[in-house]
């Protein structure tokens, strides 16, 4: 066979996506043969076949995806050099089958919204919730899959949720989706969980503020955390657990605190949360190897837009007061952040300092001072 | 970085092939050393390393050759930095290659589908090779082609005519005589660090 032409198809949103993908396979005679991510919920698709079938894939694509969001990229390489094949595309596995008899999405703007979603849909009907992922720009999504009827309620209660909650982005259901579709699916979470009371969402733009919130929860009511999470577009997820009545009081003061020392995007309750939806998103994060020394009165963050400010910081930090270097992080939208440790006399001090020096050389985003930070609390932190 | 050397100096740009020109240019006119270069999602740094003079002249010619690509650009310089600075190194130099390219031809845009027509039309209009297709996130993608000085640029402008009238297109450049340092950086990656990288 000559080589076959290839098929480019760039669009915004992993629901645009999905149903481009699945019209084309199901109209035309080709075959997925690469993605790659972006960020900013820029997702391309690539496809190869014989030259027409590639043209009307691509053609089918665009009416399908022009649906649900914007369309970046549709072209075809009737001929394309091999040299095109060794690109980041082509390391994704396109090989994953799905069997199912319908697929669901639902699409939003960060957690808060999602994962009420995500609940609301296995509770509503009898679906398999296949797992999460965000794509950038803090667009995130839920797959689940089931019968039609079932796809069908379970979609329709989960975008009641997520509009009552955040921004609906987009949903999507497909019966008989196109095996292929696996390959565009979240990776799957663990899956089981505990059953706990409630499960508490405080969500924010960078880490300082879900550190700080993260902090205030733990130490105004009885509640566990069971991790903080990485949304894309700057969000950062702090996700409790514990009884009803106090996770509600902690959420409230979680997002009071997330909002003092940075932007909260947004905070919610969920009672009685399915277990699958507490192993999708509330499975516990690693506990940090070298978890915290301790004798440390506290810690402090700095968070700044601008690695070259924050390096800076942190050298003038270290030369010019008495704090050890605690770790960084970084949680994507231009935003980076360190993580320093001594006596709250010091550590307030370098933040002073560490802050005056940041603005100078990049811009600052947020600090925090926590005193007395808690083990527990330490050992969920992902900087380390 | 705990290896003796008096300064550290830093670029800061959004995107990428803004640092890959001025990480050139400062090996070009200091005696300096690539540590190695970060990404955070939207702007990357360029990290390097030598005497408080060399690092100093670096800098000046490094933002000066990043310039010619974008109007935002920070510089910063560290004395005696602590060795917990090398922990902001996302993509240390690695060392152990020796690369080598008459030319290095830049193009970067917005959107990835339109690296896939743009570099299936350079090797198709010029005798050069992908290097590298960077996707340091906020949709920037830049493509690394290397060849000949004639071919490089071919390939450049075959680029430039597909991509320069969209409102994604962001810069473009060709390299001659590449720095090995340069090439070794920006085309043999190993991330470390944690968080939102790749």
């Amino acid at each position: 066979m000559a080589t076959p032409a290839l098929g480019i198809f760039e669009c915004r949103g992993q629901v645009a996506q999905a149903a481009a993908a699945d019209a084309l396979l199901k109209k035309t005679d080709v075959r997925l043969c690469g993605r790659h991510g972006i960020g900013s919920g820029w997702l391309t698709l690539l496809v190869e076949g014989e030259t027409a079938q590639v043209q009307s894939a691509v053609e089918t694509a665009t009416a399908s995806a022009s649906e649900h969001g914007e369309v970046i990229t549709a072209t075809v390489l009737p001929r394309p050099e091999g040299a095109v094949h060794r690109m980041p595309h082509s390391e994704a596995d396109t090989e994953k089958i799905l069997h199912a008899s319908a697929l669901g999405f639902v699409e939003t703007q960060g957690f808060t919204p999602l994962i009420p979603s995500a609940d609301a849909m296995v509770k509503a009907a009898d679906v398999e919730l296949v797992g999460w992922t965000f794509i950038g720009g803090a667009l995130v999504h839920v797959a689940v899959t089931g019968t039609v009827d079932d796809v069908e309620a379970a979609v329709a209660a989960g975008r009641k949720a997520a509009a009552s909650r955040g921004v609906l982005h987009a949903s999507l259901v497909l019966p008989q989706p196109e095996s292929a579709l696996g390959a565009l699916l979240p990776p799957r979470r663990p899956v089981s969980a505990p059953c706990v009371g409630a499960l508490g969402v405080v969500e924010s733009t960078g880490y300082a503020g879900s550190v700080a919130s993260a902090d205030g929860m733990v130490k105004e009511a009885e509640v566990e955390i069971s991790g903080i999470t990485i949304g894309s577009g700057g969000r950062v997820a702090t996700l409790i657990r514990g009884s009803l009545d106090v996770v509600q009081l902690a959420v409230e003061e979680g997002g009071r605190r997330a909002a003092e020392v940075a932007e909260c995007n947004g905070h919610t309750v969920i009672s009685g949360p399915d277990p699958q939806v507490l192993a999708c998103f509330a499975y516990q994060n690693r506990l940090a190897p070298g978890a915290p020394s301790s004798g440390d009165q506290a810690m402090g963050i700095i968070e700044t837009r601008s690695t070259a400010g924050l390096a800076k910081a942190v050298d003038d930090m270290l030369k010019n007061t008495d704090v050890r270097y605690g770790g960084r992080y970084k949680v994507g939208y231009f935003l980076t952040a360190s993580v320093i440790r001594g006596d709250v006399a010091a550590v307030e001090e370098a933040i002073a300092l560490g802050s005056q020096t940041a603005q100078r050389h990049g811009e600052l985003v947020a600090t925090h001072v926590i005193r007395l930070p808690f083990t527990e609390l330490e050992q969920r932190l992902p900087h380390s | 970085m705990g290896n003796g050397n008096e300064a550290m100096g830093l670029i800061e740009v959004e995107g990428v092939a803004p640092i890959i020109v001025a990480a050139d240019a400062a090996l070009k006119v200091a005696s300096v050393e690539i540590a190695g270069w970060e990404s955070i999602g939207g702007f990357t740094t360029l990290f390097v390393e030598g005497s408080v003079a060399d690092v100093t002249s670096a800098l000046t010619s490094g933002e000066a050759a990043a310039r010619e690509l974008t109007e935002s650009v920070v510089i910063t310089q560290m004395h005696q930095p602590e060795a917990e600075i090398s922990q902001f190194v996302g993509f240390p130099l690695q060392l152990g290659f020796d690369d080598e390219a008459a030319a290095l031809g830049l193009i970067e845009t917005r959107g990835y589908g339109v690296h896939v027509d743009c570099n299936d039309r350079m090797v198709k209009a010029a005798k050069v090779k992908i290097a590298a297709v960077l996707t340091v996130h906020n949709r920037v993608v830049c493509t690394l082609v290397c060849g000949d000085v004639d071919d490089v640029e071919h390939a450049i402008v075959v680029a430039r005519e597909r991509v320069e009238s969209s409102e994604w297109f962001m810069a473009s450049a060709v390299i001659r005589q590449p720095e090995a340092a340069v090439l070794t950086a920006f085309t043999k990656m190993v991330p470390q660090g944690g968080g939102v990288g790749n």
